[in-house]
């Protein structure tokens, strides 16, 4: 690749360094930033809107703190992008649809562009989804399919692809998404960057447009555990705005970075996390499991039933969601996308509790698991990235459907809130895969500490190769 | 439809009716498939257990 640019070159925590060094300008990044996404982004589609005029207008603010002597704080002048259900004010939040387009511009940030924008980064982009998050393979029927950076014929996963195509291919080094069944960590997976659903209620997702209730989570993409620590850090907190959001006092990430993986209770968790894991996504585990020393296999009963349950559950609340829309605008949505929320506002209500009931029976099982383990280690997604257009996948030489079983990995974790992280690894052919770190509830500092340890070996890395 | 293995058209379109939804023509065969798969997801889930506790709060 020719011309690397500063963006590309540099992690979020180096470019903030220089900027508070008065070494770089925050206006020479963003405008970096934004020439980047000019030049390269049209064989992606990660991107469906630039926020030039706002991104330069907050830079020039960040450069005039730093001139006053003041600290712009820990992303200082760090150019980053939200997946499109993100408000950003003055614009018109896609939310993937047309029909969102309709409505008032927002007239504020969402509370997590609120939290970065303190914390000095520029949102400078919204990058493309599946429409309303309902899918793993951001083929957006409006706005186009996203590529993925490794290989151009391949998808780069969902909902929050555009994100993690645009840090992937160094168009930013940091990027906002959501995840409800794995829509961070799958895209992350498939392109190679790391990626964190946080604990639930631990990122507030006001000022989003919600697509599941009791399963969305907000939390960034990046292509270091450092560079996604810092982000992490400066989203946690309560928020009154989100009824979800939780008031237990944050734990920051970034101090223990360097704290290596003593003391820290590790397993592989084996049955469904083997079974709908192909070769090259058990040889990652294996690899990530070698390099930390891990001895112990942890068999997670009844997460094929949690995976079940996170899909009625999910189709359920995501129909009662779009019922009035359905009904006035059924032909604005993509016809995928509206026929899953058809049969989903379809449901019945005893198979909607049943799933419920279940979410709690699952909980207790995994909470076992935890008293005597610290992070279990998994695949985050069945395989590495299918082609486009592609609908089915061999697992185990069994045929999956692409658009349902890329998050059957990752599904069980969100089902009960618990923080995951995937990390970048290169698989046995060559393309991206993750291995997703989950913890018990609020201890993502334990996750950041086998993250870096994994960075640090050398072990799990992301690629900033360009296809 | 009691088994979550099959769904006809009439109980597609009676139960859309009573919530108030259109199902057209070019959706039908498509919902009908994808209830379907949820139903069948719903068996996976199997019967009822005990009173839920509270989903996982923060």
């Amino acid at each position: 690749m020719t011309g690397v640019s500063t963006t590309q070159a540099a992690t979020a925590v180096e470019m903030a360094a220089r900027v508070r060094a008065g070494e770089s300008t925050a206006i020479e990044l963003v405008a970096q930033a934004l020439a980047d996404i000019a030049a390269r982004d049209g064989n992606l589609n990660s991107v469906t809107d630039v926020y030039e005029d706002r991104a330069l207008d907050d830079a020039r603010r960040v450069d005039r703190v730093i001139e006053t002597g003041a600290d712009p704080g820990p992303l200082a002048g760090v150019p980053f992008a939200v997946k499109n259900l993100f408000d950003v004010a003055g614009n018109r939040t896609r939310a993937g649809s047309v029909i969102e387009l309709d409505r008032s511009p927002a007239l504020t940030d969402a509370a997590a562009v609120r939290r970065l924008r303190d914390a000095g980064a520029v949102v400078v982009a919204a990058t493309n989804m599946d429409e309303y998050a309902h899918g793993f393979t951001t083929e957006n029927a409006h706005a186009g399919t996203t590529r993925n950076p490794h290989d151009l014929r391949r998808i780069a996963g969902g909902s929050s692809g555009g994100s993690a195509a645009a840090v992937a291919a160094g168009l930013v080094p940091l990027a906002l998404g959501t995840d409800t069944n794995g829509s961070i960590r799958v895209p992350a997976s498939l392109c190679g960057t790391f990626g964190l659903k946080p604990t639930f209620g631990r990122v507030s997702r006001a000022g989003t447009v919600l697509f599941v209730t009791s399963l969305d989570h907000v939390g960034p993409i990046a292509r270091t555990a450092a560079d996604l620590a810092t982000a992490y850090d400066a989203l946690a907190c309560f928020d009154p705005e989100d009824p979800m959001s939780s008031d237990r006092p944050v734990e920051p990430c970034t101090p223990v970075l360097g704290h290596g993986t003593d003391g820290l209770r590790i397993a592989v968790a084996v049955g469904h996390f083997e079974t709908v894991a192909d070769d090259t996504a058990q040889d990652a585990v294996y690899r990530a499991g070698q390099a930390l020393g891990v001895e112990r296999d942890v068999l997670v009963d009844r997460s094929h039933q949690a995976c079940a349950a996170a899909s009625v559950i999910t189709s359920a609340e995501a129909g009662q969601r779009h019922l009035v829309q359905l009904r006035a605008r059924a032909a604005d949505y993509d016809p995928a996308v509206r026929r899953g929320l058809l049969a989903g506002a379809l449901l019945p209500a005893a198979d909607y509790l049943a799933a419920q009931r279940l979410r709690a029976e699952y909980r207790e099982v995994v909470r076992r698991i935890f008293e005597d383990v610290d992070v279990l280690l998994t695949a985050t997604t069945p395989c590495s990235a299918p082609l486009i257009g592609q609908r089915t996948m061999d697992v185990g030489g069994e045929q999956l459907l692409v658009g349902m079983s890329l998050g059957l990995l990752a599904q069980p974790w969100a089902l009960i809130g618990l923080p995951a992280l995937s990390v970048p690894m290169t698989g046995r052919d060559g393309l991206p895969i993750g291995v997703q770190l989950v913890a018990a509830p609020y201890r993502e500092t334990s996750l950041f500490r086998v993250a870096a340890a994994l960075e640090e070996d050398g072990v799990s890395r992301a690629s900033r190769e360009m296809a | 439809m009691d088994d979550g293995s099959a769904v006809d058209t009439e109980t597609v379109l009676t139960a859309a009716r009573l919530v108030g939804l259109t199902i057209s023509s070019d959706d039908l065969e498509a919902v009908k498939a994808q209830l379907a798969l949820l139903r069948g997801f719903a068996a996976v889930v199997g019967e009822p257990g005990p009173e839920p506790a509270p989903v996982f709060q923060p």
